[in-house]
């Protein structure tokens, strides 16, 4: 396995370069002026327009350009954005609220997403089912921003339980109606895919197996159903996190979290080409690794799977 | 003293409606200790049916039991309260499966799943468990057995891991066995291998087997009496050499001149092979009368009306034939069935 590690981990390398140059290509070679739009109604100074082209290098070809825009982020600068603000700061701010979102969510849709999962798998058809059934399709029906709106409205506006913004530095409690609302989609997701799972593995001849051999019922669902049922499950929501690390642009907007996805928002908004290639190339690197952690877990699940 | 195991007068049905399957129509067989009874028939016949019946182990729904008998030393065990089927398994009756690759559940080591028993059913520690499941891996003669004991099942090979198998099976001792077409998955070569062990080590135990197969020569072999089931029921009841002498039911003819027999030298030399023509019923719409009668080369109007019951012929023998007497008469040297309707 240390092997299969260390020659996925050298394969995200031409697949860290492929996606950055691309995110790099699209911003800033294919524009004809950069600078338009920066400075207001009027043209920018000859001034500002030299500082800048110094500081992003724009009179070099676009390749030199980049390998010197990566060279500089390998060592942790990201560069710095049209005001002058270092990118790193920006993502040094904004990511730990990111992460403890995505924590947030992550735990909520693996807890009540699995718990939903099995008393609807194991129950069979009847009223625990249908409503696990129900409520799913209604999360996976509706849009976020709606669940998020909709939530904030009646949490945070007509009971007051909740701020409606979150303060700049939230604490975990103060993330869970948005971690909910983030979550909920997963939080389906996983409660259908672990339902799905448990019923196909009841039939499964292991299952008989076990059942044969005199074990306690706890065990046999306890051990040898749960345990091959959860595989797909965790895979999901290995998948998931590479995608909750990412930000929530949505969830975010609404709540008025400063996290990553807002970052991007603003970025995107602004024309702040720096922000955007620098986040975009972090945001690469996690979810490469979220998924090689992915891969080799689903190895440590199921040992019939050897990478070798 | 009451026989080990007696299946008497066992229904089974699967699903619902119009398209509901009488899977068993009344099976009926008796298991003694140190006793090995052979249950032959068509794939479909209910063999293994009967067996999970008996274990309480049935798909349930969609199956459902309908009426009939299971006792273990006399005690009636359906309907019996569930935790006293559960402490029976594994314990008294055990089973092995055909296929050892699906029934062993791949993301457990052999060890953790022989140990199992011991944890739970004797409350021992993890690691004394463990030390028994080498132990046991060792009596079912796996080499290395302590090395083994900690791979996965994908990591052996179809014998061993039906050696695995059995070793689980017979973990807490039990007094009856049930081995369902244990060697269908195998290589010839290993199947021979996998049967002389299961026959040693009912012997060793004095357990009673009861062995689900297609494998005629296995049943000369090991077997002490035969069942012959057809569409949920038996058809034929006796030992292995009135069987193969003096059949009295022309399905068990039937499927005798369907399968190769080395053993036979009326057969061996080249005789052409005979399956058995047409179709085993649908169990949604079991034929009238005999069962067997619309693939039956003998079948006159009585078997069109009137249904066989399984009688008794002398000896222990029974069969469900109208004709019965007959063909045991005849005997296996007399023309087969074919050649006397194309005669
Ligand atoms: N879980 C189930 N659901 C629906 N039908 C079933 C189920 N199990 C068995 N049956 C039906 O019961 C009938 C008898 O099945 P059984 O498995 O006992 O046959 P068998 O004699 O063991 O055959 P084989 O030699 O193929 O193992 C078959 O027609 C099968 O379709
Ligand atoms: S009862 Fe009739 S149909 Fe049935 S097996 Fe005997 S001869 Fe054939
Ligand atoms: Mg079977």
């Amino acid at each position: 396995m240390g092997r299969y590690t260390l020659r996925r981990l050298l394969q995200l390398i031409p697949v860290f370069l492929g996606t950055t140059f691309l995110v790099y290509w699209l911003v800033w070679g294919l524009r004809e002026d950069p600078f338009a739009g920066k400075c207001g109604q009027r043209e920018c100074s000859p001034a500002f327009r030299a500082a800048l082209t110094e500081r992003y290098n724009l009179d070099d070809p676009l390749i030199v350009q980049y390998l010197k825009y990566l060279g500089a982020v390998l060592t942790g600068d990201f560069g710095q954005t049209f005001s002058g603000t270092e990118v790193s700061t920006l993502i040094a701010d904004a990511y730990p609220i990111t992460i403890k979102l995505a924590i947030v969510a992550l735990v909520i849709e693996a807890v009540i997403g699995i718990i939903a999962g099995v008393v609807a798998g194991l129950r069979g058809r009847g009223f625990a089912d249908t409503l696990v059934l129900v409520s799913t399709l209604f999360l996976i029906a509706l849009p976020v921003f709606v669940t998020g709106l909709v939530l904030r409205q009646v949490l945070g506006v007509d009971l007051g339980i909740i701020r409606t913004s979150v303060p700049a530095n939230p604490s975990f409690a103060e993330l869970i109606v948005p971690g909910f609302v983030l979550a909920s989609l997963s939080m389906a997701y996983v409660a259908r895919l672990t339902r799905t799972s448990l019923i196909e593995n009841t039939r499964a001849d292991f299952v008989r197996t076990a059942v044969a051999k005199g074990l306690p019922r706890r065990r046999v669902v306890g051990v040898h159903m749960l345990r091959n049922s959860l595989i797909p499950v965790v895979t999901f929501l290995g998948t998931d996190i590479g995608a909750l690390m990412g930000g929530a642009i949505v969830t975010e907007g609404v709540f008025n979290i400063r996290g990553i996805g807002g970052l991007i928002y603003r970025g995107l908004q602004q024309q702040d080409i720096a922000t955007v290639v620098g986040v975009v190339a972090l945001l690469v690197i996690v979810y490469l690794v979220a998924n090689l952690v992915v891969d080799l877990l689903y190895a440590v699940l199921d040992p019939r799977i050897r990478y070798e | 003293m009451a026989a080990l195991l007696e299946v008497e007068d066992l229904r089974v049905e699967f699903g619902r409606g119009p398209e509901t399957a009488s899977v068993l129509n009344g099976v009926g067989y008796h298991v003694d200790e140190g006793e090995t009874l052979a249950v032959l028939g068509e794939s479909g016949s209910g063999k293994s049916v009967t067996a999970q019946t008996v274990m309480g182990i049935l798909d349930a729904p969609p199956g459902r039991i309908i009426g009939g008998s299971v006792r273990f030393r006399g005690e009636e065990l359906l309907g019996a309260d569930p935790e006293r089927r559960r402490l029976l398994r594994g314990e008294s009756m055990a089973m092995i499966f055909q296929d050892a690759l699906s029934a062993l559940n791949p993301v457990y080591t052999v060890g953790f799943q022989i140990a199992e028993q011991f944890r739970f059913r004797r409350g021992m520690s993890r690691k004394d468990a463990t030390a028994r499941a080498v132990e046991m891996l060792d009596q079912v003669r796996i080499p290395n057995a302590k090395q083994r004991v900690k791979e996965y099942p994908h990591q052996f090979s179809g014998g061993m891991r039906q050696r695995a198998m059995i070793a689980m099976s017979l973990a807490l001792d039990p007094e009856l066995l049930i081995a369902d077409e244990p060697t269908t998955a195998l290589d010839v070569t290993v199947q021979a291998q996998i049967m002389d062990l299961l026959d040693e080590l009912r012997r060793e135990r004095g357990m009673g087997l009861v062995l689900i197969t297609h494998d005629l020569g296995v049943v000369a072999e090991v077997a002490d009496r035969i069942a012959v089931m057809y569409a949920g029921r038996i058809v034929e009841h006796t030992d292995a050499e009135t069987l193969y002498a003096r059949p009295g039911h022309p399905y068990t003819r039937g499927l005798m001149d369907s399968v190769p027999r080395v053993d036979d030298p009326g057969h061996a030399a080249g005789a052409p092979l005979r399956p058995i023509p047409g179709l085993p019923p649908s169990l949604a719409a079991i034929p009238n009368g005999c069962p067997f009668h619309p693939r039956c080369a003998y079948a006159q109007d009585v078997c069109v009306d009137d249904v066989p019951p399984l009688r008794e012929l002398g000896d222990g023998h029974q069969a469900a034939c109208h004709f019965a007497e007959r063909f045991v008469a005849e005997g296996t040297d007399r023309p087969t069935t074919h050649e006397v309707v194309s005669g």
